[in-house]
């Protein structure tokens, strides 16, 4: 029985930090209507940048933190401007292709400025000490990431529904041109967006470089994001946040209890089956808006 | 206060759609432009609004000027806030926001934001169904709902000049009526000027003041209310009014071949 406890409670830290990551495309997606392919690859970039603001600069902890988070939102700032910007009004493919694009870039640009099998550790900024509650043993970062994921989930959710940016973005989501048409800056909302998107990757990329170290699979890692973000909706936040966490838990499950009987690891394709088996059900996604068509 | 000099529309480098449109809107005036399908009507309001410029189109001669502004430089999104709105064809609602929500969005063309609430009851007060809609998904709402969501949405930003892109279409006879008659009352109360894009000639007639035939990228005719009603070509192509009650023959459908272009 502690043990079953044991896999749920790891299951949802581990998924809250998926529906952190998937936030990031969450966002992107629901006002741009782009799916953002390079969101591993920005989570990775992040990681990287405050491993060598902290270990190469020789900075404090606190400082790295920052000028990492200063550079997230010059990344996010670049990856608009640059790649997404020259593209509206285009049909919305060709922006999910240059995303795409972007992540090779991305890959490359990783590979070359940090080379290509190292595995590098943050020094220790989360102390690792494990907390024991009602019998179940968490460490201390797993429950720190459930904490700020549920903070940034719980100000987004209000930032969308209540906040003129975040009607705007909606609207653009929905029509670009109708969207210009009300005086409603595309530009304005592009870049919001893939800022916020590049600062959530790098939150996520962080915290996850604390827990698994950096190294270029952490874009692997974050590619699991995407059936969470699939079976949430693709557009919606509490759709990403419950996702994130029933996919969390199912790993940890199908880990304790599929892995003897087959007798391999079932981690890895767990969410996928879920996934499949609820877009039989609900093809938009456990939360998605259904789309609309007049007949 | 609108006017349109000798523009020139290209697509994509080779297609010339407007091949030297000349117009103007006057302050507190209701402007019909008519003609056939492809005869560049909805390019010619792109062009004005900058839309074009999404589609890789570009006005590669002449001025477009609003005011004494020259509109062709601006982005769309700063020509709304210079107080020209476009209603796009086909009501292009944000489907999935609330009717409320829609029409908040409007607002966004407006600099300061203390009379959202004030413009609100307004637009309701035309719209009267919008009311008690105002909650539900704006894509679920009728044909007729749509296109008053749509309408409320450009007055929302209190516009000096409305781009109205086939307000008729895709609705039954009564709700055109319906939509006609409150699109004159918002003109009558807001002293806001229209430009109004039909294919629904008669009842655009009804409304402007002055009007102007397109066909082929090219104004082909312009003239007041009355002059295009008494038209005869205008009555005979546009609003099928010619030769009522007389026998016809096949000479008189060659002429009427002959005849159907101006240029």
């Amino acid at each position: 029985m502690t043990e079953l406890f044991q896999a749920i409670a790891s299951g949802l830290m581990v998924g809250s930090l998926y529906s952190l990551i998937g936030l990031g495309i969450v966002v992107i997606y629901k006002s741009t209507r782009v799916f953002n392919f390079a969101q591993g690859g920005l989570l990775m970039v992040g990681a990287y940048l405050a491993w060598s603001f902290m270990e190469q600069a020789g900075m404090p902890i606190w400082a790295a933190l920052i000028c990492g988070l200063v550079s997230a939102i010059f990344i996010g700032f670049l990856v608009e401007r640059f790649g997404m910007r020259r593209m509206i009004g285009q049909p919305i493919l060709s922006l999910i292709i240059v995303t795409l694009a972007l992540q090779a870039l991305i890959d490359g640009v990783v590979t070359l400025f940090w080379g290509q099998n190292n595995y590098l550790v943050y020094p220790e900024f989360i102390p690792p000490n494990p907390v024991e509650f009602l019998n179940v043993i968490l460490s201390l970062q797993h429950i720190i990431v459930f904490v700020v994921t549920m903070v940034v989930i719980t100000v987004f959710i209000l930032f969308f529904q209540y906040s003129r940016w975040g009607l705007d973005m909606r609207a653009v989501a929905e029509d670009h041109q109708a969207a210009m048409c009300m005086g409603v800056s595309i530009k304005v909302v592009f870049v919001m967006a893939w800022v916020i998107s590049a600062v959530l990757a790098y939150i996520g990329g962080v915290l996850l470089g604390s827990i698994n170290g950096v190294s270029t699979s952490l874009h692997h890692i974050a590619s699991n994001c995407f059936p969470v973000v699939l079976l949430g909706g693709l557009e919606s936040i509490p759709g990403v946040l419950i996702a994130g966490l029933i996919v969390g838990i199912l790993e940890y499950l199908s880990g304790l209890y599929l892995d003897p009987i087959v007798g391999a690891s079932t981690r890895e394709i767990a969410p996928y089956c879920i996934l499949v088996l609820v877009l039989m059900i609900k093809p938009y996604g456990l939360f998605g808006l259904p789309r609309i068509e007049r007949i | 206060m609108l006017q349109l000099n000798n523009v020139e529309v290209m697509f994509n480098n080779v297609i010339l759609v407007l091949r030297g449109v000349s117009l103007h809107v006057d302050p507190d005036c209701i402007v019909a432009l008519l003609g056939a399908n492809g005869a560049g009507k909805t390019t010619t309001l792109s062009s004005i609004t900058g839309l074009i410029k999404t589609e890789l189109g570009e006005v590669t001669e002449g001025t477009i000027e609003f005011e004494g502004k020259d509109l062709t430089k601006m982005s769309t999104e700063k020509i709304a806030q210079e107080g020209v709105v476009q209603v796009m064809e086909g009501r292009r609602l944000f489907a999935h926001l609330t009717v409320e929500e829609n029409l908040r969005v409007g607002a966004r063309a407006k600099k300061g934001r203390s009379t959202i609430n004030e413009d609100l009851d307004i637009i309701y007060g035309y719209f009267r169904r919008l009311k008690d809609l105002r909650h539900a998904t704006a894509g679920y709402c009728s044909g007729g709902e749509q296109q008053m969501v749509s309408i409320g949405r450009a007055l929302m930003s209190r516009p000096k000049l409305i781009l109205l892109d086939e307000p008729s279409m895709g609705l039954s006879p009564l709700m055109v009526t319906e939509i006609f008659r409150i699109i004159k009352m918002i003109h009558r109360e807001k002293k806001t000027a229209i430009l109004l894009v039909e294919q629904n000639a008669p009842q655009a007639l009804d409304i402007a003041n002055y009007g102007y035939v397109m066909e082929n990228g090219r104004i082909v005719l312009d003239g007041t209310q009355k002059d295009l009603k008494e038209n005869e070509d205008v009555r005979e192509f546009y609003m099928g009014l010619s030769n009522v009650g007389k026998k016809k023959s096949y000479r008189d459908v060659k002429h009427y071949r002959r005849r159907k272009r101006w240029l």
